[in-house]
């Protein structure tokens, strides 16, 4: 083992050169170990160490008032219990993430189903209008949106208006503010499950689809007895991946841009809320406890996916 | 069986054009809103706001797009996210690449359990560590520098990671098996054999985070607090001054932003394709 490669050195002292065949083997033999430093570092310095302050420092006070975090205990999980404003952003954040990746799920499966059938021509153009939306910078979307939903000159209501409807005030109006950033997300992420099912529908085998036609399936038995089936397990990994983004990013970016959480609150989710606390009224205590919060949720959700196993057989 | 071939065949026509009018009236939906920002930025301040709107501006003023750049330091900005996509680039390329490797090629005792706990900080919401870093960073002094954006993406990310251990499970162990018969250390056979394969899913790693770091709104919003060190993400925001808001040049500088990454897209499609499917089929 040690002989695999032992390069002589042109040092003349021997036993530095030995020193560095030691390191050399060394090297060769635990090289997987050196190869993993990186992100055991990441995840000791940037993920563990940092989430185990995150609740030492929700258990803390820490404001503008206080100059270095102080234990309090439960106090700040006492108050979110006893705190509106949070169980109101809780709610609205699930609204938000569970009807958009709903809806896109809905429609990227459409699309996809409607694309996978050969000889449409101009289909590869279509294909790449289609998915441009993902890939635009979420405070870019932002800002468009904000200009297309505007009440008084927004190609929207410009369009309604020409229809004989009277728009509504869209991101301005508290009936309709969360709805309008839910379709914002919608328009920016169905291309990501449209294109995650036309790959996962490229990838199925042709046979089983063969002798559902042998047998005289209808297209909608088809769909339910084998499509959907046979899909399943990219359905769950997409819907996992918009879950997870959508309490990350969607939540945040666009929002931020659109309302900053307005008007009032209706359109302020837990991010929203938490960057607010923490970095706009410098109280890092009780953002932590709530950020702590949106964790635990998350962490629930994740188990069901796990349970449902969308990695079983994958990791091994 | 003449006619049952005929309603087949209508009924193959009929899926056709149904689909074709789906999905055309779907791509123009998902692209209006990229048009209409292309547009408002050719357009003069009250052709904005005209009623009926108009679609294309005439003459267009192109001359939005020099007031735009000239309005914010739009050419730092450039550079500042320039220089932090670059490195992040270089950073994720280095990390990622090693424990991909060790993690899909290496068998030893416990690399699941590793695996899995790399998943899982995919799962933890950005605004969890958010806090704890800030503060960390803070007392490192590296708020208001590039260091905090840069540095973790030179400690390996747990998407980029998995995406690229999944495509290195594909590549069979016999060529690493035949260069170790041949004489090559394991970091040369990492080198020399694993990269080169690897050279389409290693562009599809440097796109995503060329996207991550351009499109990064959040981090570059809490650790750069001077003008001079903003992101093109942040100086968007002071096209808005205190009671109006100058749509023609934001929708400019808007366009600006985007344009690199569409070129990018045009260009490099079928690699961002690719990534998509590499997680998700194999996932």
């Amino acid at each position: 083992m040690s002989s695999r490669k032992s390069t002589p050195t042109n040092l003349p002292n021997q036993t530095d050169s030995q020193a560095t065949t030691f390191l050399q083997d060394t090297f060769e033999t635990h090289f997987h170990v050196w190869f993993l430093a990186p992100v055991v570092v990441f995840l000791l310095l940037l993920t563990f160490i940092p989430t185990l302050y995150l609740f030492y420092l929700s258990l803390s006070r820490w404001d503008v008032m206080t100059r270095s975090p102080a234990f309090i205990g439960l106090t700040n999980y006492l108050h979110i219990m006893r705190d509106p404003v949070f169980w109101a952003s809780l709610q609205r954040t699930l609204v938000f993430v569970f009807s958009a990746v709903t809806i896109q799920l809905v429609l990227g499966f459409a699309i996809a189903l409607l694309v996978n059938r050969p000889h449409i021509r101009g289909i590869g153009i279509m294909r790449t209008l289609i998915i441009l939306p993902m890939s635009i910078t979420p405070i870019v979307v932002g800002l468009m949106w904000r200009i297309l939903y505007n009440p008084s000159f927004g190609l929207i209501n410009s369009t309604l208006a020409s229809l004989g409807i009277a728009g509504p005030e869209w991101l301005g109006s508290r009936d309709t503010a969360l709805l309008s950033v839910i379709l914002v997300d919608v328009w920016q992420w169905t291309p990501f499950m449209f294109l995650m099912m036309t790959a996962g529908l490229q990838s199925l085998p042709i046979e089983p689809f063969e002798a559902a036609r042998v047998d005289g399936a209808s297209g909608l038995q088809t769909f339910q007895l084998i499509t959907l089936p046979m899909m399943k397990p990219i359905i769950l990994i997409a819907l996992l991946f918009r879950i997870i983004d959508g309490f990350k990013v969607s939540t945040f970016d666009p929002i931020f841009i659109m309302t900053k959480g307005g008007p009032g609150s209706i359109t302020q989710t837990l991010n929203i809320y938490a960057f607010l606390t923490g970095f706009e009224w410098f109280n890092l205590g009780y953002a932590s406890a709530i950020v702590v919060c949106a964790l635990l949720l998350l962490t629930l959700i994740g188990r069901l996916f796990l349970r449902s196993g969308v990695f079983k057989g994958e990791i091994a | 069986m003449a006619s049952r071939y005929g309603s087949k065949h209508r009924r193959y026509l009929r899926g056709q054009i149904l689909g074709r009018i789906f999905l055309f009236a779907m791509s123009i939906v998902f692209l209006l809103p990229i048009l209409w920002m292309f547009t408002t930025s050719i357009k003069d301040s009250s052709q904005v706001m005209a009623y009926p709107p108009i679609w294309l501006p005439r003459p267009p003023k192109w001359e939005n797009y020099r007031i735009a750049v000239n309005a914010i330091p739009f050419v730092l900005y450039l550079r500042n996210t320039v220089t932090i996509c670059f490195f992040t680039i270089i950073g994720t390329l280095l990390s990622s690449t090693l424990v991909a490797y060790s993690l899909a090629k290496i068998p030893w005792p416990g690399r699941n359990v590793l695996l899995l706990l790399i998943l899982s900080t995919m799962m933890l919401p950005f605004p969890v560590t958010m806090i704890p870093l800030f503060v960390t960073f803070g007392r490192l002094g590296w708020v208001n520098t590039f260091k905090p954006l840069i540095v973790p993406s030179f400690l390996g990310n747990a998407f980029y990671i998995f995406l690229l251990r999944q495509f290195f499970m594909t590549i069979p162990g016999e060529l690493s098996d035949a260069a170790r018969i041949d004489g090559a250390s394991e970091l040369g056979i990492f080198r020399r054999v694993i990269l080169p394969l690897s050279k389409p899913v290693l562009a599809v790693v440097a796109l995503f985070q060329f996207l991550g770091s351009w499109n990064d709104f959040l981090g570059p919003l809490i650790y750069l607090q001077s003008n001079d060190k903003y992101t093109l993400a942040i100086g968007l925001q002071m096209y808005r001054t205190t009671n109006y808001v100058e749509w023609e040049l934001l929708m400019a500088a808007s366009t600006l932003v985007v344009i690199p990454i569409l070129v990018l897209f045009f260009f490099a499609q079928r690699t961002f394709i690719e990534g998509i499917a590499i997680t998700g089929i194999k996932g």
